[in-house]
């Protein structure tokens, strides 16, 4: 009972430390409640690791509980204050589909998985190999010492594990949420990600439910929830599902805005693209489509003086990983765990077509995308907003096709151990592209 | 293996593996009998009067028909392994941990050295003072494991030589023991075997797993 009441209470500060910024942003305001928390937990979760990054590897000092919590108290009430002294109002109110059988049905299947997730975060601890190897070494270390060992001869330097280059985010959520909950649990870890199942599918439906409705977005919703993977990523403590969920929020606040011209959402969809960054490496590939989508954009509408707009983007993407690129320039860390050389693997074609098409990662996902492509093909190329999104989901696969195809990374390729994972980054993005083409659609 | 406890069949979270009728991909099945339907509709002779009727809306309600089938193994997967899970709910968290290890271990064929892992990080705990300084001596698959679950109770040094523990399974591939003395193997075919230290069975757990200790010379 006390642990219930203990994840209750963090995960409030967390989803009310997010939920705060969001309320400088006129296009939350406006938004309903459920949108805003799931976009809350994510920045929320950011918010928090930036600040322990800055505590434990700028700063140096040894962590402390109380100190970091009056930290973050105190700057949720600045929040609060500036909040209210510019007269916004806080609107919080939540829009529930209108109840017809089918939608509650359909409602019900998807609790129903979201239950079944529910049970194995309480029944199966973290104990695959590249959870505990990459992240959670680290979020344990931390835990019992509460600082880092920045001696070259301790056995965890800078943090110790295998991967000392990796970005932090993942390992100092883990930290922050065991220091919270006061014990060091390989179970309720696991919530993280539940939390980040939910807050993806919750994204997802309100924003597709504007153009195809609330019952076709449903069923979207239906078909991410039980694709294999990236449901067996929700109870298992890894980084492709938070960076599945940051990538996805950074592209839905950058369709918005631009769809309403919107320039302070510009930037803050940068900075969830610079936030993916510091989740996974991984994250750098969206950062490029991105801007690469955003100049095609541009030169579609033939933009006046879209410099200024670019730059505010651009710089918006590089703040929130800064600290981490200087610790890794201070420390002579690789961004990347391989030497990078550069080569041709066209061998990789077969296990990426064995990956998409045909194991059941995915059930038959992508053969669904293909055919909505190809079948909307002229759509596509007519309609900005829909080009925007198919550019993107495009160039983002297209990037990592270019890592496979001419460095070291294409080994990852051959003995599967990064290509499905990768993959699953793509999939909330293909279901809003495919949810997007289905526009005007009515069952 | 058409229903099966699917997704923890392997110990990583980098693929699931296809669901195989009589050796044929699920999926590919599936998809492909999905295009052939959609390439029918097309070619048919009503195809403009679909088309007319909202074309999308069809294929929307095809995808639906064909995500069935592999949908009704996803969730049978779910039911199956939530009995386990409400059967496994009340242990502790070692339990669980142990559980889990043990039946993936199983699922793979790994022969128990996944699971007796587990065993040993165990034994080691109870055999060994806290706080010792030591050091594993492992497979680089099974590693992480243990360095992941004897944190905080043990110091791990830097170097093998500067340990005053050895947890040593004679699979791990860089070092042997014998007659009382550690070597590590050499990479290079024409030097010769690095000699660690001498070293004395402590405790085993088994022929395998053994628990070094130091002796001072």
């Amino acid at each position: 009972m006390i642990i219930a009441l203990k994840i209750f209470t963090l995960l409030f500060l967390q989803i009310a430390f997010g939920f705060l910024p969001l309320q400088l942003f006129g296009y939350f305001r406006d938004k309903p409640a459920w949108f805003n928390l799931a976009v809350a937990y994510g920045l929320g979760g950011y918010l928090i690791t930036i600040q322990l990054f800055l505590i434990l590897f700028i700063l140096k000092l040894k962590f402390n509980f109380f100190v970091f919590l009056s930290v973050i108290a105190l700057e949720m009430s600045l929040l609060l204050y500036f909040i209210s002294k510019r007269g916004y109002k806080i609107n919080f109110y939540f829009q529930w589909p209108k109840l017809e059988i089918k939608k509650i049905i359909l409602i019900l299947i998807i609790l129903l998985q979201i239950s079944f997730l529910f049970f194995y975060v309480l029944a199966r601890p973290t104990i695959t190999y590249d959870s505990i190897a990459a992240w959670s070494y680290k979020a344990k270390v931390l835990y019992h010492q509460n600082e880092i060992s920045f001696y070259k001869n301790n056995f965890n330097y800078l943090g110790g594990g295998g991967h000392i280059n990796y970005p932090w985010h993942v390992p100092l959520q883990q930290f922050w949420w065991q220091k919270f909950l006061g014990e060091y649990s390989d179970l309720y870890v696991n919530l993280i990600y539940f939390f980040y199942f939910v807050s993806i599918l919750i994204i997802l439906y309100y924003t597709l439910v504007k153009f195809i409705g609330g019952f076709s977005s449903l069923l979207l919703i239906f078909l991410l929830s039980s694709m294999p993977l990236f449901f067996y990523h929700g109870f298992n403590a890894y980084a492709d599902l938070s960076l599945s969920c940051y990538v996805l929020l950074a592209f839905v606040l950058l369709l918005a805005s631009l769809k309403n011209a919107d320039n302070k959402l510009l930037i803050l969809a940068g900075i969830f693209f610079g936030v993916a960054f510091f989740v996974k490496i991984e994250g750098i590939i969206y950062m490029i489509a991105a801007i690469l989508s955003l100049l095609l954009f541009y030169f579609q509408i033939k933009r006046q003086n879209f410099f200024k707009d670019f730059s505010k983007f651009f710089i918006s993407i590089i703040v929130p990983f800064l600290p981490w690129i200087f610790f890794l320039v201070k420390y002579d860390l690789n961004i990347s765990n391989v030497e990078s050389t550069f080569g041709f693997h066209p061998e990789i074609f077969k296990n990426l077509f064995f990956s998409l098409f045909i194991s059941s990662n995915w059930n038959i996902w992508w053969y669904i995308v293909v055919i909505v492509f190809l079948l909307n093909i002229k759509r596509v190329y007519k309609e900005k907003e829909l080009l925007f999104g198919w550019s993107f989901l495009f160039l983002s696969f297209g990037g990592f096709l270019v890592l496979y195809l001419f460095t070291t990374e294409y080994q990852f390729v051959l003995d599967h151990t990064a290509l499905s994972r990768n993959i699953l980054t793509l999939m909330p993005l293909s279901v809003l592209a495919v949810g997007m083409t289905f526009k005007k659609l009515k069952l | 293996m058409i229903l099966a406890d699917q997704p923890e069949i392997l110990s990583t979270i980098n693929i699931i593996r296809p669901i195989l009728f009589k050796n044929i991909s699920l999926t590919k099945i599936i998809g492909l009998s999905l295009i052939f339907v959609i390439v029918i509709l097309f070619i048919s002779k009503n195809k403009a009067k679909i088309i007319k009727n909202n074309f999308n809306q069809i294929l929307f309600y095809l995808f639906l028909a064909f995500w069935l089938p592999l949908f009704v193994n996803h969730f049978y997967n779910n039911m199956y392994d939530f009995k386990e899970n409400i059967e496994n709910i009340h242990l502790n968290q070692g339990e669980k941990t142990k559980d889990r290890i043990c039946k993936i271990d199983n699922y793979q064929n790994l022969g128990g050295s996944f699971c007796q892992s587990f065993s040993f990080v165990n034994f080691s705990r109870q055999a060994l003072p806290e706080n010792s300084n030591i050091s594993v001596l492992t497979t680089p698959g099974l590693q992480p494991y243990f360095h992941y679950y004897l944190i905080p109770y043990y110091k791990f040094a830097d170097k093998v030589g500067e340990a005053d523990y050895l947890l040593y399974n004679i699979s791990s591939p860089d070092y042997y023991f014998i007659e009382g003395r550690l070597y590590r193997k050499s990479k290079i075919k024409s030097e010769e075997d690095q000699l660690i230290g001498n070293y004395r069975v402590f405790n085993l757990l088994n022929k395998r797993q053994i628990i070094l200790q130091k002796i001072a010379i």
